[in-house]
């Protein structure tokens, strides 16, 4: 006769109580290292099942999941953490300080080099998930350092997140960009996959109650290991040399406070400077290589597209390379140092805002300079004042866009987001007029898109209209007809025009 | 009577056989040992040694005499003044370590040298020296080499070590997703094939089988969702509208929800009935604080005062007669023949109506077909892009971020910035099923239970004794 219980949903789910007990875990400790495993709780389809005939709200995990877990070498380090901890405060207590001394150089510690391997075992999967690992890297790389936070972590986020940008600049894969409320959107095509990411806009903010630090501290420690080995591969394949150095040695002379390793840090931080690249032993131009091969195979459409392709991206990273810019001391500098560079501009900023200035204000060769203010005193001749949202909007463009808009104390026209696409039907507001490049880039936008991102812009779930089953005729604000309206109404909105 | 059963004593235990004193044998045997050790056993002794016959002096005889009583002279001894020298050949303190007993040993003591200025025994001698000169060198030499190797391998695995381990909390980088040979070629060209192998088996990780589906992400929701248009710092008039209108919408749907809610309340429970509660309430508590205003603005309603009791007709019991019965039951069989009529023109309907049947058939059938295709479309879409209930708590999406129109300003400068970047990330991970969500533990106060004791329980808590 069959027992019930014994097979089924029974015994594929275990609950979270039980699996701390099997794998002799404290709570913390468990969800730590699920983090870091990447094994996630499941809900099971039939809850009365899973609990043997009750209905109670509870995590469950697969078991074939947790069984994994027990093979994992870094739960032993987790005791000896434990037990460690248990000494220092022992010593502490009896305040033997050689002892304490002695313990805390023997501090125990774990890799995860091996889990980072389990998790993304090619090189494709890990670039799918850099866009959170990178959000993550970036938002702590912008934090004070607080007691709570490991500072060596810190140190490191910030220096793979700038490693990582000058990747992006070396190798020009920006694509687009964005300001938001929220931070700056940017968005980069490596090795054929999407990563887009956000930095947060440097103003301070307070830690918001309901975050949970350590899970959030535990996912950085993760993504920090994962960012390394991207960091190292992507270097390695583009011919880079790692860890980034300056193609010239900056000089000390002028500080006497910090040491040369954190002054060429500083160098390294500010993103002004190209860095070197190892010796090729065969430089060959890869376009030519492209033709060779098309011409080999026959010219097909998709190959069209390629080419198409391939001299879009190239125009979008020489956009830049005839100008030379200046930020001045109001405009955040990283963001648009970044943009510059990343498609190909010469940069440099004022001397006291940061480290790395290449040249100065009164350099005669400057082309544009990037200010907000509404008005400049003495302005010099042959340069172009334009506020920063030219850039961007340049970028998302992909040309340079006409200046007189930009001028400085003139109302902007509005910044439009670059990550929605339009069908040809859809309505187009006239300012993307300009930014449009002609007909043949409309479907080449479609195509390029990933199919299901389709269905994804009309899921419900993402698209939030979840709730509602009414028709949308219900509720449709008055739209202003005419486009002089719309402008006038835009302007009166943002306070310009009374 | 019960019969007595002799106690069963186990006689092949240790308990048993110590009880047994063995006195007398062991005292036999001392006294056959003290003979054998002085002279031999007695009985088989002959009897001249046992006994010795005086013959001298036979019994009877005279008692010894005078001149054997003499007092001799005094004997000049030669006193020594020193002491007598030691004779290291015949010292008397060895000599007390002789065997002294008759009884010979039992075997011979073969390695004894029987002569010590025999040849083969010269030879013994030289052998051992040189056996134990040789053995001295090999251990000497096997000493060195150990510690020649242990050395060895110990600035190996320093150097090993020293590959991995530069700063623990700075991740030591290198090609992940290439060939891992290249880390074992490093070691085996620092340390050597074979401490290579063996530093191989010190640190093996075996490589346990990883589930396929921990590959696969919980959910298909993008990490960074694409950006509205209206959340840019500087969007257009209908962008930012739209955005406005999502989060009405957001807020509206919330209200909805309350009156949803209010509306299934009993009557008793609704806001409409709680109302002239909560006036009455505000005016009590009011009601010493405006006195200089007038407080009746209200027209007071009047109350009926019911001071009697509705009354009801009286009832009368009414009697159903024989004609109403017979009436009655006709009129059941008529409706029941006509019913039956009805049913079975229905029926013969139905047959000429086959066809037009089959068409509902088949238009409720797609019907359902339809619902299931939307089902299992709704279910993928649940799986794929919803948020899972993990625990107690159901997850709460997160609150646009978005400036008001007042907040716009056209200008980076003046950006005012929304929204917590932390919490984003926080909120995306419980959206994509890879936390649970989980809320805030507030610090709980026990509350004391309250107990009466039964003595109290009984009387009362104003009780006092007289």
């Amino acid at each position: 006769m069959q027992k019930k219980y014994k097979k089924g949903a029974a015994v594929n789910y275990i609950s979270r109580n039980q699996a701390l007990r099997k794998l002799q875990l404290t709570l913390s400790d468990f969800r730590r290292l699920c983090i870091l495993k990447g094994i996630y709780p499941v809900e099971p389809k039939n809850r009365r099942k899973a609990n043997r005939g009750r209905l109670a709200n509870k995590t469950y995990y697969l078991a074939k999941d947790i069984r994994f877990l027990t093979h994992e070498p870094i739960i032993d380090k987790f005791r000896q953490m434990k037990s460690y901890l248990r000494r220092l405060t022992k010593a502490r207590a009896r305040k033997e300080k050689t002892r304490e001394q002695a313990l805390r150089n023997n501090r125990p510690f774990y890799k995860l080099d091996h889990v980072v391997r389990e998790r993304y075992p090619s090189f494709a999967d890990a670039l799918r998930d850099l866009d959170d690992c990178l959000t993550l890297v970036f938002l702590f790389a912008n934090f004070p350092l607080l007691k709570k936070l490991y500072e060596p972590r810190l140190r490191l986020c910030r220096r793979l997140s700038v490693e990582f940008l000058h990747y992006v600049i070396a190798s020009g894969s920006l694509k687009k960009c964005f300001i938001s409320i929220k931070g700056y959107y940017f968005q980069a095509e490596i090795r054929g996959e999407i990563i887009t990411w956000i930095i947060p806009h440097k103003l301070g903010h307070k830690n918001p109650a309901d975050v949970d630090f350590k899970i959030m501290a535990t996912f950085l420690e993760f993504y920090t290991t994962l960012l390394g080995f991207v960091n190292y591969k992507l270097y390695s394949e583009h011919g880079l040399i790692y860890p980034p150095k300056l193609t010239f040695t900056p000089t000390t002379s002028s500080s006497t406070l910090c040491s040369e390793d954190e002054f060429s840090d500083e160098f390294l931080a500010s993103l002004g400077l190209p860095i070197m690249k190892k010796p090729e032993l065969n430089p060959v131009d890869r376009i030519e290589i492209d033709q060779e091969a098309a011409q080999l195979l026959g010219d097909t459409v998709a190959d069209e597209d390629a080419r198409k392709k391939e001299e879009e991206a190239k125009t979008l990273q020489n956009l830049f390379s005839k100008c030379k810019f200046f930020i001045s001391r109001e405009v955040p500098r990283e963001m648009f140092a970044f943009a510059i560079r990343a498609c190909g501009g010469d940069v440099s900023w004022d001397k006291t805002m940061c480290a790395g200035a290449s040249y100065d204000v009164s350099d005669q060769s400057i082309t544009h300079q990037l200010i907000d203010r509404p008005k400049l005193h003495d302005m010099a001749v042959n340069r172009v004042y334009v506020q920063p949202q030219w850039i961007f909007d340049s970028i998302n463009a992909r040309k340079l866009l006409p200046v007189d808009n930009y001028l400085p104390g003139s109302v902007l026209p509005p910044h439009l987001s670059p990550f929605v696409e339009e069908k040809e039907g859809d309505y187009v507001p006239p300012e993307r007029f300009g930014q449009r490049k002609p007909d043949n880039d409309i479907e080449e936008q479609t195509t390029n898109e990933v199919p299901s991102i389709d269905l994804v812009n009309s899921n419900a779930y993402l698209n939030g209209s979840l709730k509602r089953k009414r028709t949308e005729n219900e509720e449709t604000a008055p739209k202003i007809t005419t486009k002089e309206e719309r402008k006038r109404a835009m302007r009166v909105e943002s306070g310009q025009v009374q | 009577m019960v019969r007595k059963v002799a106690k069963h004593v186990a006689r092949n235990k240790k308990k048993y056989w110590r009880q047994i004193s063995t006195k007398d044998v062991e005292d036999g045997l001392e006294d056959i040992r003290v003979e054998e050790m002085t002279g031999g056993r007695r009985s088989e002794q002959p009897d001249h040694i046992l006994y010795h016959i005086d013959n001298e002096r036979p019994l009877g005889s005279t008692s010894p005499s005078a001149e054997d009583m003499e007092v001799s002279p005094v004997v000049r001894r030669s006193v020594r003044k020193q002491r007598e020298k030691l004779d290291l050949n015949n010292l008397n303190t060895y000599k007390i370590l002789q065997p002294h007993s008759c009884v010979p040993p039992p075997c011979v003591d073969s390695r004894e040298p029987k002569d010590p200025s025999s040849k083969s025994s010269k030879r013994l001698v030289e052998t051992e020296k040189t056996v134990e000169m040789r053995r001295a060198a090999k251990k000497k030499y096997q000493n060195a080499a150990k510690q020649r190797s242990e050395a060895k391998q110990k600035t190996a695995l320093e150097k090993a070590d020293k590959l991995e381990l530069v700063d623990p909390h700075v991740s030591q980088v290198y090609d992940l997703w290439g060939t891992q040979n290249e880390k074992k070629q490093q070691t085996q060209s620092l340390v050597g094939p074979v401490l290579a192998t063996y530093l191989d088996q010190v640190h093996q990780t075996y490589d346990w089988k990883v589930p396929s589906h921990i590959v696969k992400k919980p959910s298909k929701l993008p990490a960074i969702e694409k950006p509205l248009p209206g959340i840019s710092y500087n969007p257009t008039y209908d962008d930012h509208q739209d955005l406005l209108r999502k989060a009405v919408e957001v807020e509206l749907e919330k209200e909805r929800k309350e009156l949803k809610l209010q509306k299934n309340l009993p009557a008793k429970l609704t806001q409409s009935e709680a109302e002239p509660i909560k006036k009455a309430w505000l005016k009590d508590m009011a009601s010493g604080l405006f006195d200089d205003n007038d407080v009746d603005n209200e027209p007071t309603t009047e109350s009926t005062s019911l001071n009697s009791v509705s009354v009801g007709k009286p009832v009368t019991v009414e009697t159903k007669t024989t004609q109403q019965r017979n009436k009655e039951k006709t009129h059941k069989k008529k409706e029941a023949l006509a019913k039956a009529a009805k049913e079975k023109r229905i029926q013969d309907n139905e047959l000429f109506r086959l066809k037009s049947i089959g068409k509902e058939i088949k238009s409720a059938e797609l019907g359902y077909k339809q619902k299931g295709e939307k089902r299992k479309i709704e279910y993928a879409n649940r799986e794929n892009y919803g948020t899972k209930k993990f625990g107690r708590y159901k997850f709460e999406d997160a609150d646009l971020d978005l400036n008001l129109s007042e907040e716009i300003t056209g200008n980076l400068r003046t950006l005012k910035a929304e929204g917590n970047l932390l919490h984003d990330r926080f909120k995306s991970l419980q959206k994509r099923n890879i936390i649970e969500t989980r809320i805030r533990a507030k610090p709980t106060k026990t509350k004391m239970k309250k107990y009466e004791r039964r003595s109290v329980r009984e009387v009362g808590v104003d009780y006092r004794p007289k």
